[in-house]
């Protein structure tokens, strides 16, 4: 019962997840596919990344789904090309091997026991119930103890104990090492997306005129 | 970790099972991509790591620029076909 | 240096294009290129590099074998640019309508070079020289999607051409479904370890037990690269996109990702093959038994020749992958021989094909993009022996007969398979050689034996091949005969390197 809100999230996307790939209108696709995007984000954020979830929340729903739905705008489907498919056995021929297919992957990398350093992960979202507090990142929980002279005393744990000496916002954390450490993976990263920007310009653009 | 690995096979399985016109290969990429990053920045949670938020920062990117240059060379097809649909 | 002239380049064109014509921006990327090899062959040192210096942070690897196959990458970049000669030839005349017309109003219908062409090839080269001295899961996953990227936007940039974008449009959705691929299987390995550079995986996992978590994350990031490198049984993508492509691209997409995709796998089979751990080589076995088997089956029955070649690539890739796949010091030295001698006699077939083409066209007798079945070339022996000729010793070589060079790379990687015993392979690799002789031969047998056909006599212009291309294609042809004479160079350096990347 703890978790019921995240749960709830993830069954969300996934059902959206699910109802993406079988809608038959590509514009519901894509509204399916912001559902997605706006499930996961808000997942993100309650479990306290909250810079990564509203980045999510920027890019994806503001920048990639408003492209997709553009796009598909343009291309203006016809309806009638959509019902042409086969409404009758339209999922019976391919839904088995998709079963099987699906079984296998999930039996060999989902429900797996996990190691154990990754099974810290849910006392964490066990812990942030205790306490609801949604909007901050230090999380604690209490516990009793008796000391010595047989007082109950509460001691409280703070999972987050180097805050004691500084905290770093959370972008503030990013940054220190997207900018110093890791600042290779900016630069190709930035001519990635400098190549996704002429990429589409030069396969899209109408030709001036130009010498050949 | 199971919650992204579900995602990743709904991705897949829209990708392969698709029989409807090519924006939802399109779309089921997103999905995987979405699926990975969110599988790594869970991790990079449980382990206290920054570098599995940069590393998710960068995926965030790429999969932005991919769908770009993916949607560009779907207009381009399409101006000259005029109709996205898999031909069964 | 090909950072600051991408970006130079992206200025230029965009300021310059109505004043300089867009052949000259190719000329400019080839000279940038030749450059670029230039100053990574100072840097090959190998004493004082050693075993190799993490620069950036250890992010990236600099080895004798990074900046070798760097040098290598750009040579053979600035070699499949000087294609884009081809399309400007210098004026000729004609006698249609009575008018003496230009040249290039005449090929107005053949390809000529985009301005954006050299640009995008160069950011190709940008990625694949990050990608081969990538020594994180980061790294590898940026520089593998700058390449792809950059290679799918090649494949549509001759858009007004419907072949072009289907097989563009293919080419992507399949490169971005094995790039999610090598995705998630990095992150299963950040998930199940919480490292991501290939030196802390190393010694992570030359100190544990065997952990089955890694094994299939290390599974799926090799599978996804098998894709890319259109291996067997991920091949299906390759005879479609490579028939679809214009000829000049096609010879972009086929030589250069493979060069850089194949050394990447290289360098991951040191980091995170271990002897107490069950290898994953024994896909890279398995996916070159059936790259073999399934690229010469598949060649017999093609009657286009963009077709045939793509499935001829399929067959050299299992070679080279049975090289990979046994880890010892002959099989990598042959593994870069046959790299660097496949990439050469690749590349001239490409060039005597357009050269070909071209050739066709101006006796107007081919279509839109040249030669896309093999029955074109009937007769042309007549027309012009010396290119049929080469094309002979290019298709020989690659068949594998004795003194050219191809047979020597194929023997060395059959001589390293039976020393490590793994006999059936090397069996079905010899016969798999043979029979894809018979469609090597059936190309040369329509080109020299086929009567030709001499459809129109009004067009009186003779043309030729151009100066560059002639002398390329005599270059490489001569080379691949007269190896036999000084192999010296070739064989010295790939040995070198190799023991580099043994014994350091």
């Amino acid at each position: 019962m703890n978790t019921i809100l995240l749960d709830l999230l993830a069954f969300g996307s996934v059902l959206s997840g699910i109802l993406v790939i079988t809608s038959r209108n590509p514009i519901i696709s894509v509204l399916f596919l912001i559902s997605v995007f706006v499930n996961v984000s808000c997942y993100l954020i309650l479990l306290g990344i909250n810079f990564i979830g509203l980045t999510y929340l920027i890019i994806y729903v503001g920048a990639v789904a408003i492209l997709f739905l553009f796009v598909v705008m343009m291309m203006n489907i016809k309806l009638v090309e959509l019902t042409e498919v086969n409404q009758k056995g339209e999922y019976t021929n391919t839904l088995p091997l998709g079963a099987i297919v699906g079984s296998l992957f999930l039996y060999e990398l989902a429900f797996q026991p996990v190691p154990s350093s990754v099974s810290g992960m849910s006392s964490t979202i066990y812990n942030l119930f205790d306490e609801i507090n949604l909007l901050s990142v230090n999380t604690s929980f209490k516990g009793t103890a008796f000391n010595s002279a047989g007082i109950e005393a509460y001691t409280s744990f703070n999972n987050l104990w180097d805050n004691a000496f500084t905290s770093f916002q959370q972008l503030e954390s990013v940054g220190s090492s997207l900018y110093t450490v890791h600042m290779m993976f900016l630069i190709i990263a930035s001519m990635i997306l400098l190549l996704a920007m002429i990429g589409p310009i030069v396969l899209t653009h109408k030709p001036t005129k130009r010498l050949h | 970790m199971n919650l992204s690995m579900v995602l990743f096979l709904i991705g897949i399985l829209g990708f392969i099972l698709n029989r409807k016109n090519i924006i939802l290969m399109l779309i089921s990429i997103e999905i995987m991509l979405l699926a990975v990053t969110l599988l790594i920045i869970l991790s990079s949670f449980s382990f206290d790591d920054i570098l599995g938020q940069t590393y998710g920062i960068y995926v965030i990117a790429i999969a932005g620029a991919e769908s770009a240059i993916g949607l560009g060379i779907l207009v381009a097809y399409y101006r000259l076909r005029g109709s996205i649909a898999i031909k069964s | 240096m090909v950072l600051f002239s991408v970006l130079t380049m992206i200025v230029a064109i965009a300021l310059f294009s109505l004043r300089i014509s867009a052949i000259n921006f190719n000329r400019i990327a080839i000279i940038v290129l030749i450059y670029s090899g230039f100053l990574a062959y100072n840097t090959i040192y190998t004493d004082l590099v050693g075993s190799g210096i993490g620069v950036f942070s250890g992010l990236f690897q600099i080895t004798a074998i990074t900046q070798s196959i760097d040098v290598f990458i750009c040579l053979i970049g600035a070699l499949v640019l000087l294609l884009g000669e081809n399309s400007t030839i210098g004026t000729g005349t004609s006698l249609k309508d009575g008018v003496t017309v230009k040249q290039s109003s005449m090929i107005g219908k053949y390809l000529p070079v985009l301005a954006e062409y050299p640009l995008i090839v160069l950011f190709s080269v940008l990625g694949m020289s990050s990608l081969i001295s990538s020594s994180d899961l980061v790294s590898m996953f940026l520089s593998i999607e700058l390449q792809s990227f950059a290679v799918y936007i090649l494949a549509t940039i001759y858009r007004d051409s419907e072949s072009a974008t289907a097989a563009g449009l293919k080419y992507f959705l399949l490169g971005s479904l094995s790039s999610a691929f090598i995705l998630l299987g990095s992150s299963l390995i950040y998930g199940f370890t919480g490292l991501t550079s290939f030196e802390g995986l190393y010694m992570l996992c030359s100190t544990t037990t065997s952990n089955h978590a890694i094994e299939i994350s290390v599974l799926l990031i090799v599978v996804g690269l098998l894709f890319k490198v259109s291996a067997a049984p991920f091949h299906n993508w390759a005879p479609d996109v490579y028939d679809g492509v214009p000829t000049m691209v096609m010879s972009w997409l086929v030589t250069m990702p493979k060069i850089s995709l194949l050394v990447f796998i290289l360098e991951f089979q040191g980091f995170t093959q271990l002897s107490n751990w069950s290898s994953w080589t024994y896909l890279l076995l398995i996916s070159s038994l059936l790259s073999l088997m399934i690229g010469t089956i598949g060649g017999l029955s093609q009657y286009r020749i963009k077709r045939l070649l793509a499935y001829s690539t399929i067959s050299h890739v299992g070679f080279l992958l049975l090289a990979l796949a046994i880890n010892s010091e002959e099989s990598i030295e042959s593994f870069l021989f046959y790299l660097i001698q496949y990439s050469l006699t690749n590349v001239n077939v490409f060039f005597i094909l357009i050269a070909f083409g071209y050739l066709l066209h101006s006796r107007g007798l081919a279509p839109y993009s040249p030669v896309q079945f093999i029955n074109q070339l009937k007769g042309q022996f007549q027309m012009n022996p010396l290119l049929g000729i080469s094309l002979a010793i290019c298709l020989f070589s690659m068949a594998g007969i004795p003194p050219l060079v191809g047979f020597f790379g194929k023997q060395m990687v059959l001589y390293s398979a039976v020393h490590n015993g793994n006999f059936f392979l090397a069996l079905v690799a010899i016969l798999t050689s043979v029979v894809s002789a018979a469609y090597y031969l059936r190309v040369i047998k329509v080109i020299h034996f086929d009567p030709y056909t001499v459809t129109d006599t009004n067009v009186v212009n003779k043309e030729t091949v151009t100066t560059s291309s002639s002398l390329v294609i005599a270059t490489l042809t001569l080379l691949l005969i007269f190896f036999i004479f000084n192999p010296t160079p070739l064989l010295n350096s790939a040995h070198l390197i190799t023991l580099s990347l043994f014994y350091w």
